[in-house]
């Protein structure tokens, strides 16, 4: 019966919540289609996170991005991009969480549109 | 979820179970080796030992599949730098405290000696190793590592003496398993009742408030592990209150009259294989709790 009591309590008591990091936004925004190629990849998250792995690919093929996995944990991660031809690029990311050391990870597209004549 | 993400959850549970199953053993044999013959002692200790490389090669297949299931393919498996990140990302600090912990206890392995102080204090440290990475660090809470700290050494206690009385039950002498389940059973009480309430500590800890257990996906699979945490209660409650005193007193089946009777040993055997399998489902809903979504924002 104590226990009972004790665990109900526990359930009941309020606490700070504890989360994964998110993803909050990008550069270019996901499911966008950008007349100018864009320079730099961003992603923007709620808390400090290392980047692991970025893959962009178009087409099935993939694209050479370089990045510093070595770089301090941070809410917002840049990646210059190379120059990018008209099409749709799929990116996939992962990352691990500062705090927790836990894997987070997703994939998003944009499109690059063919310029105007 | 992809097969890499798949494949880093079943490690985990495999990881989970052979580690705390090893201490676990370490425990029991410290506990009961005055009651065993040394025949049982040697076959719990190759045990321990086989559960020990199996915690090991998991150790190590956690951080490899992790690695992989960030790439997204094999091949980061082979890539030193993501295997770098994963190992400073906490990995490798539970890593390290969990392989010395389950190295400890070898020597007394060894030997037929009772396990002593260090061995215990390693199989401790293996078995909350788990405690040093993971989503109770976030924010910096240590006071909540220390509570799942708890839970896993309450864990260990109980799943680690599971194997090893099911191996007594195959015994001839079932006067002697009685002997160990009564003493087992003396401490499990208050081992039982710490395992629940730190983990449910934990767990409103993580969650905020009990309407995220059906709000969020992280607490629909807490329920489903809270579930099968009440039927291993319940199985548990079965064994003590009816077979523990029916294997004493040889009245497990009608027409049996001699005490430490071998059908209630077998009974209890069975009973004990059913805690075992709800166990393992249990460590595969933490695992994927603790992989695959986090606890609610």
């Amino acid at each position: 019966m104590l226990w009972a009591v004790c665990a109900a309590a526990a359930m009941l008591s309020p606490m700070p919540a504890f989360a994964h990091a998110k993803l909050l936004s990008t550069s270019p925004t996901a499911g966008a289609q950008v007349d100018v190629p864009p320079k730099a990849l961003t992603l923007r998250f709620d808390e400090e996170v290392q980047l692991a792995v970025l893959k962009l690919s178009t087409g099935g093929t993939d694209i050479p991005v370089p990045f510093d996995r070595g770089a301090q944990a941070a809410p917002e991660v840049t990646v210059a991009l190379p120059d990018l031809a008209p099409g749709t690029y799929r990116v996939q990311w992962s990352a691990l969480t500062a705090d927790d050391g836990h894997v987070v990870k997703g994939t998003f597209s944009f499109v690059v549109a063919a310029a105007a004549h | 979820m992809g097969p890499w993400d798949a494949a880093a959850v079943a490690v985990k549970a495999v990881l989970y179970g052979a580690t705390l199953a090893a201490a676990g053993g370490v425990f029991f044999l410290t506990y009961s080796a005055s009651l065993l013959e040394a025949l049982d002692r040697a076959a719990i200790r190759r045990r321990v030992a086989l559960l020990t490389a199996v915690a090991m090669v998991a150790t190590a297949a956690r951080i490899l599949v992790t690695a992989a299931s960030m790439s997204g393919e094999a091949s980061g498996m082979l890539d030193a730098g993501l295997l770098g990140l994963v190992w400073h990302g906490g990995e490798g600090r539970a890593a390290v405290v969990r392989a010395a912990g389950l190295l400890l206890p070898a020597p007394a392995l060894a030997t037929d000696r009772r396990p002593r102080v260090w061995a215990n204090a390693g199989a401790c440290g293996a078995a909350t190793s788990f405690a040093w990475v993971g989503h109770i660090h976030i924010h910096g809470l240590r006071w909540t590592a220390l509570v799942l700290a708890i839970h896993l050494l309450a864990a260990a206690f109980w799943v680690g003496a599971l194997w090893p009385l099911r191996l007594l039950t195959r015994g001839d002498d079932a006067g002697r398993v009685a002997a160990v389940v009564a003493r087992f059973g003396s401490l499990a009480l208050g081992a039982v009742g710490l395992l629940v309430l730190a983990g449910i500590v934990v767990l409103a800890t993580l969650l905020g408030s009990a309407s995220e257990l059906w709000r969020s996906d992280y607490g629909r699979v807490a329920c489903i592990k809270l579930a099968l945490v009440g039927c291993l209660l319940a199985f548990a409650a079965f064994n003590k209150l009816r077979l523990t005193p029916r294997l004493s007193a040889g009245l497990c089946e009608p027409g049996l009259r001699a005490p430490g009777d071998r059908a209630a040993a077998r009974a209890l055997s069975r009973s004990i294989g059913a805690e075992m399998a709800l166990a393992g489902a249990i460590f595969l809903a933490t695992a994927a709790l603790t992989s695959l979504s986090g606890p609610p924002a």
